[in-house]
């Protein structure tokens, strides 16, 4: 009995040494820790790219907190790019923090699927990493966001938190973008971001038509697209005042329930009919004397939002379907819901050819829930 | 088995059981997908309804022998030589799922954590722990996996709840999949997602009650089909692309997105550590089973010392069967078709005419009085 337990004893030693020097090989203190990526097109190679990476270094001893560092190079992908730069630091890179991928415009509208695999099949990075399409070079955007004097680790976490919470963008996660890529029954969306010299910003979406940026949605339709995608949260919309002509109210909307769609066939033309339930406070208006009490006078604001919202929706909705050709809402899902198997739905739809033909029919469903802590002015 | 511990039903559910969670957490969900597509939903339920319909067969032709197994009762039809097939057949069976499983998750950590550790470190880590537990014998395995089991069943749960911001429903139609004809008639071979069954041979003989065998066998089933259609459905829903794609672990992909607010991130450490003891588990009852065949084809009285020398052939083997195409050609062609065509197949005809010959050779004596020379 003695003797096996000495034997299990050595087991267990032998096994412990054995992974110990693999534990512990790389502390903290050996880390590079990156917090955004961000890939150009390379000025010099059109088939290289320009690799920035942002990595947060801790102050020094006296004071708290994170600086950041940008490292750029000119690489052919990904992989050789982050080694070389590896190579060029006393650190081990590790992408573990990361929270933002930037890719530029430029490149975008060449594709990026190269770009998104490469990255979805890193096990380091997380799968819920935003996805970020930036209007000027990335490393210029990224420039500005090291410089701002808000800088810390989690700022593009919390630049999206913020934008998320007035709905002028919607989240773009990588994991979400890889999905659709691979599968067509929507298309993909970046958060789209821009800079000048002092200040770095979220402007709306980018919308892609499966691995190519089309198009651009500004912050008012990025409203729309999160109210269709049931990804509102709260936002502020600016519409006529009913009562008097040139002037304007501002409604508080948020999502009552979720949206739901009807897509039916006839002959190449989808029929889209939309089914949206919001719920309205009215915060502020551009007149005085208002009165909340009345039904009357609610039923008039109920139906000038009504008006706007369907008229921004159906703005929103033919622009992505005539100009862009892209389904980012996956009205495709709705209309396979009608069939019972792939083989039928392929022989009757041909999704990429048919959406551009699409008519919406918009029905809006809001109730103005008085407004805050004045009802009468 | 050596131990005169006799399970309870609860134990023999749970034995059953890890066999099923295993192949959830291994890529048996995404064979299933890759299959049948967005049907894979509809053949589940499908298969799951042809699996039980197996499984009633199975427990009435064992209601004439509540003390044999599938071997006893082998040599009880075909003597010696069947007895000696029977047996080497269902060794090579539990031998692929010891060295697939292990195959599996030794990629898995080499990829997410061990990337510079030695493969046969990973791999001889297993195997060690294994042949410890069969040293140990079979109550501490059966009590053991008991303790685990429920553990393991509530990480999934966990993963579901962890992932239910990122599902999208329109993902899954057309309902029944490419074609009919794909979802019911080649979505039948996905039945082998019940391997469990292959277990269910050996069971009659270890339990405390052996009226009991029914009910463990429904409960398996119906438990089976149900997690199975919960883990295929999160997938489908949450990852469409997975019926286009090729990837490492599914579920261990669904794993990555659980987060809970801004304090657990990153949470697959914890998941990873669950599965490997639960890999320990299944390992160590599958091989205990081949230790228990063994026993039976030679009549070896100390056989849970050969488990060491049997971990040092499995080691052998996966060093061999490391190379990825070769592997999932075993799991996806080989594994799948030997389970339905060995198991499903020839075991229950063996079943059935060893019930017939019992009922019209009267005189024959049943398997365990047979005289042995």
């Amino acid at each position: 009995m003695t003797k096996k337990r000495i034997i299990s004893l050595l087991l267990i030693l032998f096994v412990i040494v054995a992974f110990m020097g693999s534990y512990d090989v790389e502390g903290i203190e050996d880390l590079a820790y990156v917090i955004a990526i961000g890939i150009d097109k390379s000025e010099t190679n059109p088939d290289n790219i320009k690799l920035t990476l942002q990595i947060a270094k801790p102050k020094d001893k006296e004071s708290n907190g994170t600086e950041p560092e940008n490292l750029s190079i000119e690489c052919p992908t990904f992989d050789t790019g982050l080694s070389t730069l590896n190579n060029s630091i006393d650190k081990k890179i590790n992408l573990s923090h990361c929270t933002a991928v930037i890719i530029s415009e430029e490149l975008a509208k060449e594709g990026i699927e190269p770009f998104v695999l490469n990255l979805s099949n890193n096990t380091e990075l997380r799968p819920t990493c935003h996805l970020f399409i930036s209007k000027n070079k990335c490393e210029d955007f990224m420039n500005t966001v090291a410089n701002s004097p808000d800088f810390s680790s989690g700022i593009y976490t919390a630049t999206i938190k913020s934008s998320l919470s007035s709905s002028y963008t919607t989240e773009s996660l990588l994991y979400d973008f890889y999905s659709t890529l691979r599968y067509d029954i929507k298309n993909p969306t970046g958060i789209y971001v821009g800079n000048t010299k002092e200040k770095a910003e979220i402007l709306g979406i980018a919308v892609f038509k499966r691995s190519k940026l089309v198009g651009i949605l500004t912050g008012t339709e990025s409203i729309s697209h999160n109210i269709l995608k049931n990804k509102l949260e709260t936002c502020s919309v600016l519409f006529p005042n009913p009562f008097e002509e040139g002037k304007n109210m501002t409604a508080n909307l948020s999502l009552a329930k979720n949206s739901d769609f009807k897509v039916d066939l006839q002959g190449d033309t989808p029929h889209i009919t939309c089914n949206i339930f919001v719920e309205a406070r009215i915060s502020s208006s551009q007149t005085t004397n208002d009165d909340y009490t009345s039904e009357e006078e609610l039923d008039k604001i109920n139906e000038a939002l009504n008006t706007f919202l369907t008229t921004s929706i159906r703005n929103y909705l033919y622009k992505t379907s005539k100009d862009f050709n892209s389904d980012v809402i996956g009205f495709e899902g709705a209309l396979r819901k009608q069939f019972l198997t792939m083989d039928e739905y392929s022989s009757r739809v041909d999704w990429d050819k048919f959406y551009p033909n699409s008519e919406f029919d918009i029905k809006i469903n809001s109730v103005i829930e008085s407004s805050y802590l004045f009802r009468k002015h | 088995m050596n131990s005169d511990y006799k399970i309870s039903k609860l134990e023999a559910i749970f034995l059953i059981l890890i066999v099923m969670i295993n192949k959830i957490i291994l890529n048996v969900p995404k064979s299933i997908i890759r299959l049948t597509g967005t049907g894979s939903l509809v053949n589940i339920i499908f298969v799951g309804a042809l699996a039980l319909i197996l499984v009633i067969l199975i427990v009435k032709l064992f209601k004439n022998f509540p003390n044999e197994d599938i071997i006893d009762v082998s040599e009880y039809i075909g003597g010696k030589i069947l007895k000696t097939i029977v047996g080497i057949g269902y060794i090579i069976l539990f031998g692929i799922v010891i060295c697939t499983v292990i195959i599996r998750f030794t990629e898995l950590l080499k990829v997410v954590y061990f990337e510079n550790s030695p493969y046969i470190y990973i791999t001889g880590f297993f195997l060690i722990a294994i042949g410890f537990a069969n040293k140990f014998g079979f109550k501490s395995i059966i009590k053991t996996n008991f303790i685990i089991l429920p553990f393991i069943f509530a990480s999934i749960v966990f993963i579901l709840f962890g992932i239910s911001n990122y599902i999208s429903p329109s993902s899954l139609y057309p309902i029944l999949g490419n074609n009919i004809k794909n979802t019911f008639v080649d979505g039948i071979s996905n039945i082998f997602a019940f391997s469990g069954i292959a277990y269910l041979f050996f069971t009659s003989p270890l339990l405390k009650n052996k009226k009991d065998l029914k009910s463990i066998g429904i409960t398996f089933i119906i438990l089976s089909t149900l997690f199975l259609f919960i883990v295929v459905g999160a997938l489908l829903l949450v990852f469409p692309f997975i019926t286009h794609s090729e990837e490492l672990l599914s579920v261990y992909i669904l794993v990555r997105l659980v987060e809970f607010g801004e304090f657990i991130q990153r949470a697959d450490a914890l998941f990873i550590y669950l599965w490997i003891i639960s890999a320990f588990s299944y390992l160590s009852i599958a091989l205990m089973f081949i230790l228990n065949i063994f026993k039976k084809l030679t009549h070896a009285t100390e056989h849970t010392e050969l488990s060491f020398s049997l971990c040092s052939i499995i080691l052998g083997i996966t060093l061999l069967l490391k190379d990825s195409n070769l592997l999932s050609f075993i799991e996806d062609v080989i594994y799948k078709y030997y389970l339905i065509i060995f198991v499903f197949g020839i075991s229950t005809i063996i079943m059935l005419l060893a019930n017939i010959k019992k009922k019209f050779f009267k005189k024959s004596p049943a398997p365990n009085n047979q005289v042995k020379t």
